[in-house]
């Protein structure tokens, strides 16, 4: 109780709080709904692949002096194209094709950082996040992403739906399928820009997945997995920020720690896949017959 | 009478191998025609090239005297059942409302009458109490039987079915054939790619025997033949003398 209190009034007298509980809602927000049809594609380790190659864009983008976001989605989009290119022209199978591209793009922007020796941008920050460091800025930019996005999935919610469920008949019906995929890719680079100060390149996959894959165990229809993931998107930053505030520990951390927890209940007791509920129903089922 | 599918010269090629070669038929409306041929044939190819879902090198294909463009809402397709995530957190009725997709705009929603037309379909099949249920929940037959409705909620005249009947028990597969004529009945032309031998005599009315290039296209006692039948699976046929002078065709 005392905690919550300590909390509250930290809100109420430190912008850079508010900033930083700000821009945590609307990266549950966003990564929660992205993350859902980057689960129902299959499509996780993509998430991961994009979210670390961004590294050397915002790098470039530092030492050019242009804005994060221009570089994050050229290296992020580049990234995807080249995964795609090398898994269609060679037998590389797709998940190797991702692994070599991830780590590739991920050491040059490391080389980057390391060879500018600036002092200004710390990698540190870039990798796992810097909430406290929110500018209002920050927090703006934050916010155009995250109503882009949302538009984005409200606007094609059915060629969203189909091309996910069913490719080839979305194919078939003149749904453009690979534009869609490529557009799925620059939103994921948009939603890694958005979440850097945040929880940081590292460890943005599991915000992505995590309240989603939560949400998928708890409903069977699409558009409350959406608003779901969401929530649990908001309930881990809420109690990520509160908690790297009371014991001064890493917030992106903290954040995907109370996902993972809130996965681990769904997991062992969600009243259809729950796996503790499973071996109740079985062992009724036993005694009955 | 106008034909449904209209093929001249059809060739296609997947990284520079041919999938199909110099294929041209007319296929008759309001018929059920069987796409058969061993694996590897270009079954699926043939159905996505009709589709408009592949590169053509070569040759028209006019579906209903129209290119593919034209008619994309009137072609439905029903998928295999191992193409699609039964884990999907979809209900049947959204999953046949679908098949009202093609009749929106890309950015309208589907309203009152969409959902009643998918109901309609879903009574057709005999699936209507089931429309609230997630899709993963039924049997491989409702399944089957929940995306031939979304192809009737379509209004399509043109049905393409890959391996309907795979993985699906006896009665189902009753259920299902039964269901297919009666949309037949009403006026429509349905192409079923099928891989084994068996009922090709009792399902089909027309035959399409494939094997990259056109082997057989007709009448069922023209080309369900242990000549054209081995031809086109190249000897992994062999032919049995049956007891009635009928010849068995067996394919290993």
């Amino acid at each position: 109780m005392e905690n919550i209190q300590f909390f509250i009034s930290g809100v109420a007298n430190y912008p850079f709080l508010q900033n930083a509980l700000m821009a945590g809602i609307l990266v549950g927000i966003v990564c929660g709904i992205v993350g859902c049809f980057i689960i129902l594609r299959g499509m996780a380790l993509m998430g991961d692949a994009i979210s670390h190659a961004v590294l050397p864009g915002v790098v470039i983008a530092y030492m050019v002096g242009v804005s994060f976001f221009i570089g994050a989605v050229i290296t992020g989009v580049l990234t995807a194209l080249g995964i795609g290119y090398i898994s269609q022209n060679s037998k590389i199978k797709d998940d190797s094709a991702i692994g070599i591209l991830l780590s590739g793009m991920f050491a040059i922007g490391v080389i980057l950082i390391t060879a500018i020796g600036s002092m200004e941008v710390d990698i540190w920050h870039i990798l796992f996040g810097n909430v406290l460091a929110v500018s209002v800025g920050d927090l703006w930019m934050t916010f155009g992403i995250t109503i882009a996005v949302i538009a984005f999935v409200f606007l094609f919610y059915k060629q969203l739906l189909v091309s996910t469920f069913d490719p080839t008949m979305a194919k078939a019906i003149g749904v453009p399928t690979k534009l869609i995929h490529y557009l799925l890719m620059f939103v994921l680079s948009l939603v890694t820009v958005a979440s850097l100060n945040t929880v940081g390149i590292i460890l943005v996959v599991a915000m992505l997945i995590t309240p989603g894959s939560t949400a998928y165990l708890l409903t069977d229809r699409l558009p409350v997995m959406l608003v779901l993931s969401a929530t649990f998107g908001v309930i881990s930053a809420v109690t990520g920020v509160f908690y790297s505030y009371i014991y001064d520990v890493a917030t992106g951390a903290s954040m995907v720690i109370v996902a993972t927890i809130m996965f681990m209940l769904a997991f062992f007791f969600s009243p259809k896949q729950g796996l503790v509920v499973r071996w109740f129903r079985d062992r009724s089922a036993q005694h009955a017959s | 009478m106008s034909s449904s599918v209209d093929i001249n010269h059809l060739s296609v090629a997947y990284h520079g191998e041919w999938a199909l070669k110099d294929v041209s038929f007319q296929a008759p409306k309001e018929e059920i025609i069987g796409i058969i041929g061993p694996n590897g044939a270009g079954k699926s190819t043939l159905m996505k090239a009709i589709m408009g879902m592949v590169s053509v090198n070569q040759g028209t294909i006019r579906v209903f005297d129209q290119p593919i463009d034209e008619v994309r809402s009137d072609i439905a397709y029903v998928p295999q059942r191992n193409m699609i995530d039964f884990d999907f957190p979809i209900l049947v009725e959204d999953v046949v409302i679908m098949g009202r997709y093609p009749h929106m705009k890309w950015w309208q929603r589907p309203g009152k009458q969409d959902r009643e037309k998918a109901i309609e379909s879903l009574r057709q099949v005999g699936m209507e109490s089931y429309r609230k249920r997630q899709i993963g929940e039924l049997s491989g037959g409702q399944q089957q039987r929940v995306f031939i409705a979304r192809a009737l909620a379509q209004e399509a005249d043109l049905l393409f079915l890959d391996e309907p009947f795979a993985g699906i028990d006896l009665t189902s597969e009753q259920i299902i054939i039964d269901l297919l004529r009666q949309i037949r009945n009403q006026g429509k032309t349905l192409f079923i790619v099928h891989h084994d031998l068996s009922k090709v005599e009792e399902y089909f009315d027309r035959l399409m025997l494939l094997n990259q290039r056109l082997v057989g296209f007709g009448q069922l006692q023209d080309v369900f033949s242990p000549q054209l039948i081995s031809e086109a699976y190249e000897g992994q046929v062999a032919t049995i003398k049956g007891n009635n002078n009928d010849d068995m065709v067996v394919v290993k």
